[in-house]
């Protein structure tokens, strides 16, 4: 394709008009593509890279582009004659890896090209103002990229751009720091921005450099090298040139300060560039390209013995640091200040392997001794206004200290010993205590709070390490005397910053809304310090947070300050009480808890009331998480005294949650989870307070307004405490009232529901919500009714034996009772085709965006396969254990056969089809626990109505299909010899079915499909708690009937098709056929894949890798994980895919 | 700017495996060179390890019996049994065993 100038020129115009639409920007793009790899390209690129021929900056732009272009197709080829390690010294290697001569040459004409247009670019960029400074960057670019394939040649590319605007000839091209150091001055001479841009363009070569580290390792080692010797001594030099101009001319004007401001300047030489008043930027140029340089100098330490030495640049931005002694020295190099304290973070941060120890020791002078205490006063000024005015550098400064500090926190023992240190540690406390509320105000305290857990966690209680480190004990004492003194000043620095800023309106707003999530991790990291700091302070801490409480509550009137700082105290008691559990409490927090309950028990003010008064939601909430979270309390001598009242609180809370319109939602939800923590844990010692609950149960089981998840938790709380009764008629007569109530309130429903006189779709779907509710009530009592251990635990045998005598006898009906309200929910037709039309919206589960849409057949279902599941676990007989295993059996077929029936096949994935999977994952969970007493004709029975009757319902939905299998693969799992029951009219029903799974193998491509079908194949496969006679059988399937050599070549077809995170998964079916079938599996898996690649080859596609070979190392590898790496190499060799 | 190599253990994860079987496509159809993909992926190392430092604010508890630990090759290697795990917003959850493998947060070449 030909091209002419103007034409390119037009396209480039056209490409940055943003007038194109995106189908043109790309035909445009390719036409621009195709030009620049055309041959004449680089004569256009000169045209438009000569700034005087006045083309647009976009097109210089593309000139600078072309060259790019251009290059990597020269280099391309460069390198790859190199591939011997032997050969690197010999001369005619080194030819092949840099090119031939005339490729040399070419590439030596082109550098020289760019370096002319560099020329003209900076005249254009400084002369005339020209903001072409991203053309002149992309031409360092293309220099860089260069020098990366071309260093043998081209040593030094900043002495040749400084050569070139003197001597544009190619000896600029060969200039070396060997000979030319002492011209270095004189072209510095006059112009700072020669030194920046000296500077932007080692700094461009040293981040490509980075950025195409995948070059040939001996090449990398020369590079290093050369980098080394070259080009680091002259970055090295201007860097240093750079921080020396600015710290003699802060001398200078510090000087000239001192002498009443006399002008005359007599230390400035002719020689040295005339700085602007502004160091900032000649000074950020620097510390920006010394960072690049203090990166790459990491990575060549890996990867290359050169050594750098970078002390003297070090020491020159500390030295242009302690220049700043006063505050107008501070306020006028203020971003320069920020940029070198940046540095050395980051350095500290994620270069410390650079350091040496007396560096290191230069950084703590700096920060601790005059000129760190000096800079933070000059920080801190009058006052905590100042400070917050420069909040900013106060951050930069900690994070320089906190960074200093985690080179080695062992340090901080031994400075906490010595005396003469502890100015550091009042510097510390007073960075953490930085003014305002955090987060909204301020971050320093935030960022101080992961220093110091990691402070605690390295010094909690290590006495050997720290004895060695202080080497007395006298030393130990000391040092943990005063650890926990500066440890419990840090707790109550942060508990005053957790506390919530009630009484700011604007402040509250910020913290509800932006901030919100931002605010409570802060608080959640402080709990987690506290929780570490407990550990080291034990009960101080507590008694601190306690005595806080007490003081707040001995007051006449409760102001917003007092519910804060209750607020604070309880949350930080909170987080610290997960390290209690039964049995590792302190006495002296029982103490501090029965004084917390006790005190004004009886009187206005106390602290379940204090909540309520102050009628602010936040410390109610976290009263409720802290009361039930203090389980072991209530299961003490001394606590339990105070456990009704406790949940008479908690009941009165959520009646108020109820018919409050300013408490949140999920208030409610936090109460009834918080009873039924309570009662879960407690339940043995509530049993005598059961009665008092009984008005409340009537309530919320004949109340429509409680939210759904409120009633089924007061549900579940009272389940649990009805579970804690050893009489099991009285269990059951509790029992017997909760089903008659629910049964009642349902039956009323129902027939509201079935008169039709609820024509309203709004009013339906909350009824419908209600009854689904109802029928959660029984799920929540039968989960309530599950022993929480063993029954051997729980009971002694004597319990033991009546408990499960009654309920074999069950002479209170509530099987029946439990029978008759499932099927009256899911089994009535009519209801059946209510539920089916229409959807739970997602109010009743707490969702309001319209996210949710849930068939409520599928919702009652759900319900009714788990109050089935409930008792399948129980080890004893109980009121949801049913003994009769046909009656689970029987209402699984049915409800399959209904809900099949209104399933239209032809439209797959139907939103019904959860429904059966519902009730195959209950068969699941049933065979899995009752395999034992399971009959052969049963199971075969449920397996011929599932897989054999209705293939055409499987087949339509991949999930349903999942869901059969499961079930299937835990029959083979638990006993496989339920499987193989041949009756009359089950024949081949087990061909059937392996021919399904055979497809299935072969045409799926979710993860979720592949694993459980290659699942059941392993099963199969390895038939490990099947008899001989199932091994038998399974053997004369796979040999005889060639299932092995139908599985081998669907397997292998599979694996090569799928994608790179599925193929692994058909391992495991290799390994498992190496494992059983080794003689067999040979001959297959050979038929097998040259069947495939016959296929393959005459489909146009790429032969297979050698068939024989792999085969051969499947064989070596004995079934083992590392079949996995051999499949791996045959799967990317057969894709032609690369190893990532 | 590269720094010193980033950490391709998140390729592993579903977004990463993602981008791979995209990048997969890519090649097999010839619309990108192999070199490509791996330029692209070694960006996203960079991106994720960056973003997960800067952005990933959940945070959990956990506590469990400590069954075995080693540390090897710079990499630490937990396997806790019966853990209790606390997450943001009180929720919890419980796993019978967890192995947590820990590698070092700073990068390679870094101490």
């Amino acid at each position: 394709m030909d091209f002419n100038f103007s034409q390119v020129v037009g396209l480039i115009e056209t490409l940055y008009s943003n007038t194109l639409a995106a189908g043109q920007v790309v035909q445009v793009q390719s036409q621009l593509q195709q030009f620049q790899k055309h041959q004449g390209s680089l004569q256009v690129a000169d045209q438009l890279l000569d700034p005087r021929n006045n083309y647009s900056l976009e097109c210089q732009f593309f000139g600078a582009l072309t060259y790019t272009v251009q290059l990597n197709q020269i280099f391309s080829t460069w390198g790859a004659v190199v591939d011997d390690e032997s050969d690197i010294d010999d001369d005619e290697t080194l030819k092949g890896a840099t090119g031939t001569d005339d490729t040399r040459n070419m590439v030596d004409q082109l550098t020289l090209r760019q370096l002319s247009h560099l020329n003209n670019l900076l005249t254009q960029h400084f002369v005339h103002r020209q903001p072409n400074l991203f053309v002149i960057k992309k031409v360092f670019s293309n220099l860089s990229l260069v020098y990366c394939h071309n260093f043998h040649n081209w040593t030094n590319p900043l002495l040749s751009f400084l050569g070139t605007q003197d001597d544009p000839s190619i000896s600029s091209l060969r200039l070396s720091v060997a000979n030319i150091e002492h011209h270095l001055q004189a072209s510095l001479a006059g112009s700072a921005q020669k030194l920046q841009l000296v500077l932007l363009f080692s700094q461009i070569i040293i981040e490509d450099i980075l950025k195409n580290n995948t070059m040939s390792d001996h090449l990398d080692q020369q590079l290093h090298t050369c980098l080394r010797k070259e080009v680091f001594v002259v970055t090295e030099f201007f860097v240093n040139y750079s921080m020396n101009l600015v710290i003699e001319k802060l001398n200078n004007n510090n000087n000239n300060n001192n002498n009443n401001n006399n002008n005359n300047n007599n230390n400035n030489n002719n020689n040295t560039p005339k700085l602007s008043n502004d160091n900032n930027q000649l000074l950020a140029d620097a510390v920006r390209c010394y960072t690049a340089w203090t990166s790459y100098i990491s990575f060549s330490y890996l990867n290359s013995t050169e050594k750098f030495i970078i002390d003297p640049t070090l020491n020159l931005l500390i030295k242009f640091l302690l220049c700043h002694q006063t505050s107008d020295q501070l306020i006028n190099d203020s971003d320069s200040i920020f940029v070198v304290i940046e540095f050395l973070t980051n350095l500290l941060e994620t270069n410390a392997n650079l350091l040496n120890n007396s560096f290191k020791q230069t950084i703590n002078d700096l920060i601790f001794k005059d000129w760190g205490m000096n800079y933070l006063n000059f920080l801190n000024g009058s006052g905590d206004d100042d400070l917050i005015e420069n909040e900013k550098s106060v951050q930069d400064f900690a994070k320089l200290v906190i960074s200093y500090f985690e080179l080695d926190m062992v340090r901080i023992s031994k400075l906490l010993v010595d005396d003469s240190c502890s100015y550091i540690f009042q510097a510390l406390m007073k960075l953490t205590a930085f003014p305002g509320t955090p987060i909204l105000d301020e971050e320093i305290s935030r960022d101080f709070i992961e220093f110091w857990l990691e402070t605690s966690d390295t010094l909690i209680d290590d006495t050997d390490s720290l004895l060695i480190l202080l080497k007395t004990t006298e030393n130990l004492q000391l040092f943990k005397k005063n650890f926990k003194t500066l440890l419990e000043l840090l707790g109550k620095t942060y508990w005053t910053k957790v506390q919530l800023p009630l009484a700011n309106q604007t402040s509250m707003k910020m913290i509800k809304g932006q901030y919100k999530d931002e605010y409570f991790s802060y608080r959640r990291d402080v709990g987690d310090l506290f929780d570490s700091m407990y550990v080291i302070i034990k009960d101080s801490i507590f008694k601190f947070l306690f005595d806080n409480i007490i003081n707040n509550l001995n007051v006449t009137s409760l102001t917003l300050q007092n519910a804060s700082e209750v607020e604070a105290s309880v949350f930080l008691i909170n987080c610290m009480c997960s390290n209690f559990s039964e049995g590792n409490v302190p006495d002296e927090i029982f103490g501090m808890l029965v004084h917390l309950f006790s005190f004004h028990r009886n009187e206005e003010i106390n602290f379940l009331k204090i909540g309520l008064i102050t009628n602010n939601s936040y410390l109610m909430n976290t009263t409720v998480s802290f009361l039930s979270s203090i389980n072991f309390f209530y299961k003490s001598e001394q606590g339990l005294g105070f456990l009704n009242e406790i949940l008479d609180y908690l009941f009165n809370l959520l009646s108020l949650s109820i018919q409050s319109k300013e408490l949140p939602g999920k208030f409610q939800f936090i109460v009834a989870r918080a009873i039924a923590s309570i009662c879960s844990q407690c339940r043995t010692f509530l049993a005598s307070s059961l009665f008092k609950f009984e008005p409340l149960l009537f309530n919320v089981i004949n109340s429509i307004d409680f939210k759904a998840f409120t009633r089924e938790k007061v549900i579940n709380s009272v389940s649990f405490i009805i579970q804690g009764i050893k009489n099991p008629q009285t269990q059951g007569e509790y029992i017997v009232k909760l089903l008659q109530l629910i049964n009642d309130q349902s039956t009323k429903i129902f027939s509201e529901i079935k008169s039709g006189r609820v024509n309203n779709n709004h009013d339906l779907n909350i009824l419908l919500d209600y009854l689904v509710s109802l029928l959660d009530c029984v799920l929540q009592i039968a989960r309530g009714m599950q022993l929480p251990e063993e029954s051997v635990i729980f009971y002694n045998d004597e319990e033991r034996q009546l408990v499960d005598n009654f309920w074999i006898a069950d002479n209170l009906g509530i099987h029946s009772m439990i029978l008759q309200i499932i099927s009256g929910f899911s089994l009535d037709p009519e209801l059946t085709n209510i539920f089916i039309t229409n959807h739970n919206n997602g109010e009743s589960l707490g969702v309001t965006d319209g996210s949710v849409k849930i068939n409520y057949h599928n919702l009652v279902t759900e319900k009714c396969c788990e109050i089935f599941r409930a008792g399948l676990c129980e080890d004893i007989n109980g009121p949801f254990v049913f003994a009769d295993n046909q009656i689970i059996i029987d209402y699984v077929l049915s409800k399959f056969e209904d809900t099949k029936n209104r399933i239209d096949v032809d439209k797959p994935h139907s939103s019904m089809t959860l429904s059966i999977g519902y009730l195959f994952g209950l068969l699941e969970t049933f065979v899995s626990a009752n395999y034992r007493k399971l009959s052969k004709e049963a199971v075969t029975n449920c397996i011929i109505t599932i897989f054999v009757m209705n293939p055409q319902l499987l087949n339509s939905d991949v999930d349903l299909f999942t869901n059969a299998l499961q079930f299937l693969n835990k029959v083979i799992e638990k006993k496989p010899d339920l499987l193989f029951y041949i009756s009359d009219n089950s024949a081949n029903y087990f061909a059937t079915i392996l021919e399904s799974c055979m497809v299935v193998l072969k045409q799926s491509n979710e993860k979720f499909v592949i694993k459980t079908v290659v699942k059941f194949w392993c099963n199969l496969i390895t038939l490990r708690a099947g008899t001989r006679e199932n091994q038998e059988y399974i053997t004369r399937i796979f040999i005889d009937e060639q299932f092995g050599q139908k599985l081998t070549n669907v397997t292998f077809s599979a694996l090569l098709k799928s994608t790179r995170s599925n193929y692994e998964i058909y391992c495991d079916i290799v390994r498992n056929m190496i494992g059983k079938y080794p003689l067999q599996f040979k001959q297959w898996a050979n038929n097998a894949l040259i069947l495939i690649n016959n296929q393959r080859v005459s489909n146009g596609k790429k032969a297979l890798p050698d068939i024989r070979q792999l085969i051969s190392k499947l064989y070596l590898t004995k079934g083992t994980r590392k079949v996995n790496m051999v499949i791996k190499d045959f799967w990317l060799a057969a894709n032609g895919l690369m190893d990532i | 700017m590269n720094g010193p190599g980033y950490y391709e253990l998140y390729r592993k994860t579903t977004i990463g495996m993602s981008l791979i079987e995209s990048l997969d496509n890519l090649i097999l159809d010839q619309r990108i060179e192999p070199q490509l993909a791996l330029r692209v992926l070694a960006n996203f190392d960079r991106i994720i390890a960056e973003n997960i430092k800067e952005k990933l604010k959940a945070k959990l508890s956990f506590k469990g019996h400590l069954h075995i630990y080693r540390f090897c090759d710079d990499v630490w290697t937990f396997v806790i049994k019966n853990v209790d795990i606390k997450l943001d917003h009180n929720e919890v959850a419980h796993a019978d065993r967890i192995e947590i493998v820990a590698n070092n947060s700073k990068r390679i070449g870094e101490t």
